[in-house]
């Protein structure tokens, strides 16, 4: 699988790894993901919102960290 | 039996109990057991045995009595509260007060600076954390995402039949699994407003955690008290539920225990020794007469509560005991206190019956009967005998001896028995200067009322001339005044 790239309001979103096994890293820190028994993905620190993929997973961290300064 | 209070009427005492025990097991390393526990359970991803599925209200029920009873461990008085965030909404609520949970979060990093759980009182630091997470102080940021559940999202979620269904995970119907909306709708919404901490896997570290979930446990109670008809589903053995999610499963991490619990073993959450303060008040408790017939009840729904009350006059042992096939569970309460469990018993009596034999001071004392299955129904019948060798009340000789008698304590009814062998008219009274009423039962039974007598006698003595066949007769005194005593005599002349 070919690495995912994209800016999110201004924050670096990488997507690596496999599809079995994604990685998810916001501006080059690796922040660690896991699939819940409905193929959701939580994020260590952002376990009550699951998301159907590591990408918006990702997007939701940022508007969390966004918002909350 | 513990009451879990509303936290928002806490009186200050109450609050600081609560903080302190929670303090007393961070000290002792008790309380960051429980986080480690909460986290490995979302640490096993597909295989979560406390979210995202059936078991998510009963495995955080057990979780919440564990820790409750650590915290009892403590201070015998304190019970878990709860958060009501459809009335406690904003971060003006007591409930963020510096003497209960502290404030919200301030600054770039969100740390909570105020209250017991500050970083600052050195008596509070995360040690459990997320994979990655190096942050050792308590955060929060109200509001940062999303708003808090509504009355209306609550009783939307209340409405919702059966308890859960296929495929038994977060993508079970919000219309059609009541576990599932309560579980995403309601309860995960709390935690992603509170922010900060509670929304990690570790958010146990945010005390107000426990009174997040106590009101979703509540709401789960009073779901299956609205729903009496809806069992907790699935049945252990269907495909597709992950291990600990059924109704008969042993719950990770208490499945190597030699009882593990299951989601069945906590489906009454009276049983495990709670009540919330807002339930419905007891049923009217139906009256039981001692050494009276066994009388006849019913189990008529599934959870059903039966409740019975009988007066002890004189000091003693007693026995409480069922009858029939249905197996029930009694527990006895009191004295004059239908809340503080005495003793419960499921199995001594014959066959499946419950019997319960003890000591009893005088007083009014409950019983409660249940199915010991919350989902079954079922006849039996339910009696109160003396169980010592005083059940036979003194005897009065005809035309013997005036016996002394003492009316003790207040409403006490004190009983004589005597034997007619020959039929005629007899008079029982009483003398001296308490004010007595007189009753006379018989033959046989000291249930049937033959006659009854205030101030027939003397002064206000009582005075009863009857014509009796043979047989056992029984005499009742009481004082005429339900706040009076004093000693008296009686006898029977022919």
């Amino acid at each position: 699988m070919a690495d995912h790239r994209e800016t999110y309001k201004g924050r670096q979103i990488v997507i690596s790894g496999t599809a079995d096994k994604p990685e998810l890293s916001i501006d080059g820190k690796a922040i660690f993901i896991l699939q819940n028994s409905s193929g959701a993905y939580l994020a260590s620190g952002f376990a009550f919102d699951p998301q159907p993929s590591p990408l918006e997973l990702a997007r939701k961290i940022i508007d969390y960290q966004q918002a909350g300064r | 039996m513990g009451t879990r209070k509303n936290q928002s009427s806490l009186t200050p005492a109450e609050r600081a109990a609560f903080v302190a025990a929670v303090k007393a097991l961070k000290a002792s390393g008790a309380y960051d057991v429980f986080v480690t526990q909460h986290r490995t359970a979302f640490l096993a991803g597909p295989n979560d045995p406390a979210h995202g599925g059936p078991a998510f209200l009963s495995w955080h029920r057990e979780y919440l009595r564990r820790f409750e009873r650590a915290l009892e461990g403590i201070d015998p008085t304190v019970s878990i509260p709860y958060w009501d965030w459809t009335v406690d909404r904003t971060a003006a609520a007591s409930l963020w007060g510096p003497d209960f949970m502290g404030g919200n979060g301030t600054g770039a990093d969100q740390r909570v600076t105020t209250g017991p759980f500050a970083f600052s009182t050195g008596e509070w630091s995360l040690t459990v954390r997320d994979p990655g997470d190096l942050t050792t102080f308590l955060t929060r940021a109200f509001g940062s995402m999303g708003a808090l559940p509504t009355q209306q999202t609550v009783n939307a979620a209340k409405a919702v039949v059966p308890y859960d269904t296929a495929p038994w995970n977060a993508n079970s119907s919000n219309n059609g699994s009541f576990r599932n909306r309560l579980e995403g709708v309601v309860h995960n919404p709390g935690h992603m407003w509170v922010g900060g901490s509670m929304m990690a896997m570790s958010s146990p570290n945010d005390p107000v955690f426990w009174l997040h979930h106590c009101n979703i446990d509540r709401l789960w109670a009073e779901w299956q008290r609205e729903h009496p008809e809806q069992s907790y589903l699935p049945p252990s053995g269907t495909p597709g539920v992950v291990a600990g999610h059924a109704l008969d499963d042993p719950m990770p991490p208490w499945n190597n225990e030699s009882t593990p619990p299951t989601p069945r073993s906590v489906l009454d959450h009276h049983t495990l020794g709670y009540t919330y303060d807002n339930e419905p008040v007891s049923p009217q408790a139906l009256p039981l007469t001692i050494d009276a017939p066994p009388v006849t009840a019913s189990i008529g729904g599934a959870g059903e509560v039966d409740v019975f009350s009988f007066e002890v006059s004189s000091s003693g042992r007693y026995m409480i005991a069922t009858e029939g096939t249905t197996d029930v569970v009694m527990g006895l309460y009191g004295p004059n206190d239908r809340t503080t469990l005495l003793v419960e018993d499921d199995d001594s009596g014959a066959g499946s019956n419950a019997q319960i034999a003890r000591e009893l001071a005088p007083g009014t004392y409950y019983a409660r009967v249940r199915h010991y299955s919350g989902s079954s129904t079922g006849d039996y019948r339910i009696l109160v005998t003396r169980a010592d060798g005083s059940s036979a009340p003194p005897t009065l000789q005809i035309n013997g001896p005036v016996v002394q008698g003492s009316i003790g304590t207040v409403n006490e009814r004190d009983l004589y028995g005597f034997r007619v062998t020959a039929p005629g008219t007899y008079t029982i009274e009483t003398a001296g200067n308490t004010d007595c009423v007189l009753r006379l039962f018989g033959p046989e039974t000291p249930t049937n009322l033959v006659a009854e007598d205030d101030d027939s006698g003397p002064g206000a003595n009582s005075r009863i001339v009857a014509n009796l066949e043979p047989g056992t007769y029984f005499a009742e005194v009481q004082h005429y005044s339900p706040t009076g005593t004093g000693s008296y005599s009686i006898s029977v002349r022919s």
